[in-house]
């Protein structure tokens, strides 16, 4: 079950579906009968979703990507980035009891490339987590962090802003002055061509956008 | 060396006119823009973006379980663009690798679970060892052997590259048998 409905105990949702309403405003003024294609997010049909997930406006999910959301419900902000076999994971470790729900919070603007395996119940802006990336359950990321390819962060912290991981041994710094860029070109171009090839995923009758 | 024999369930896999077998479970998209030319093997999972940009596959290329080919994407100061991307003739392409490239060259060797950075440009005859990171834009010479993450220049290969890799793909594609019927033995590798 997908559901996009809105929570009021999540402010995150209830942003990302308030501002989606207003771009659905907008596309429908600017394009006339092409609206379609501006669907406020972009799902691909040979996903797998599962579970109780909130997608934010703008945000583009590729083929072949899953989004279990299997202990908790998993809220994904605005302006992300989801490539091809990226895994997004809401489970609690093996063993622990699952009594209370873990909620997992993606922040916006943020890059998963193909591959990566996101466990991390909270997830800042302007994060990009890189090929084949993995991000353990117990890590935070707050934002502009990048996590370079095969690199596998297991440990119990949170990041500092600007983190950059990168190597074989995963050397870390937080010299780094600027947060990667947004991707919101990319977006745009990926929201043009993927509906000529794809057919999407579309929200739900009676969400907020369609109002 | 002979290489083993690799069975597949025959109704698993489609052989094209020019001799390419692309495995059903595969996910080819936009499969207008893909243009592959006779007698590759494309395997199991295997995920193809034609979608984005074309993707060219030459001639007799293996492209293993699990292997993503993706155009690589680039900013410019006007606007943006997804480049097509080439990849040679007798290229063999490994497990789990993710190739972003904008340019293979022919004769070359991708091992397991690498990953090829956006806009890297592989020429002829070189190999990336297994697990390696190339870091965006990377240029591999002929010849080479990059190997570590970030993936450096470890080793030569030696002169007969081209002959080996030939002998390699072309025997790999003659031994991709297929068997009829419903019931097929585990396949090894």
């Amino acid at each position: 079950m997908v559901r996009l409905a809105l929570n009021s105990s999540s402010v995150a949702a209830v942003v990302a579906f308030s501002n989606s309403a207003f771009h659905m405003f907008h596309s429908l003024v600017d394009l006339g009968k092409k609206e379609y294609l501006y669907w406020s997010f972009r799902v691909q049909t040979k996903c797998e979703l599962v579970g109780d997930i909130t997608i934010g406006a703008r945000t583009v999910v590729h083929p072949k990507a899953r989004i279990i959301a299997e202990d908790g419900p998993i809220y994904i902000g605005e302006n992300n980035i989801i490539e091809e076999l990226v895994q997004i994971v809401n489970k609690n470790p093996e063993g622990k009891s699952s009594s209370t729900q873990n909620v997992m919070i993606i922040g916006n603007n943020n890059v998963f490339e193909v591959g990566s395996y996101i466990e991390a119940t909270k997830i800042g802006d302007h994060n990009m987590i890189e090929a084949k990336a993995k991000v353990g359950r117990q890590v935070e990321l707050t934002s502009g962090c990048i996590i370079g390819g095969m690199c596998s962060v297991s440990s119990t912290e949170t990041m500092p802003e600007n983190t950059v991981i990168c190597g074989s041994n995963c050397d870390r710094r937080v010299t780094q002055l600027e947060r990667p860029p947004t991707q919101s070109l990319q977006i745009d171009f990926l929201t043009k061509i993927l509906p000529n090839y794809h057919y999407l995923k579309k929200p739900k009758a009676g969400t907020p956008q369609r109002t | 060396m002979e290489l083993q024999d690799v069975f597949y369930n025959n109704a698993e896999y489609i052989e094209t006119a020019s001799g390419n077998k692309v495995s059903r479970q595969s996910v080819l998209c936009g499969s207008q823009n893909i243009v592959i030319n006779g007698k590759t093997v494309i395997m199991t999972d295997c995920v193809i973006r034609g979608d984005l940009a074309n993707v060219r596959i030459g001639r007799h290329c293996i492209v293993s379980r699990k292997a993503v080919i993706r155009p690589p994407f680039k900013k410019f100061s006007k606007g943006v663009a997804f480049f097509p991307i080439h990849i040679g003739d007798n290229v063999f392409i490994g497990e789990d690798s993710i190739v972003n490239a904008a340019q293979v060259g022919s004769f070359v060797h991708i091992g397991k679970n690498c990953v090829i950075g956006r806009r890297c440009v592989l020429k002829d005859c070189c190999a990336i060892a297994d697990n390696t990171v190339l870091p965006p834009e990377t240029v591999v010479p002929p010849f080479t052997v990059f190997s570590g993450s970030p993936g450096r220049f470890t080793s030569e290969l030696p002169e007969c590259t081209q002959d080996l890799m030939i002998d390699v793909t072309m025997s790999f594609y003659d031994h991709f048998k297929s068997i009829g019927g419903p019931k097929s033995k585990d396949r090894k590798r």
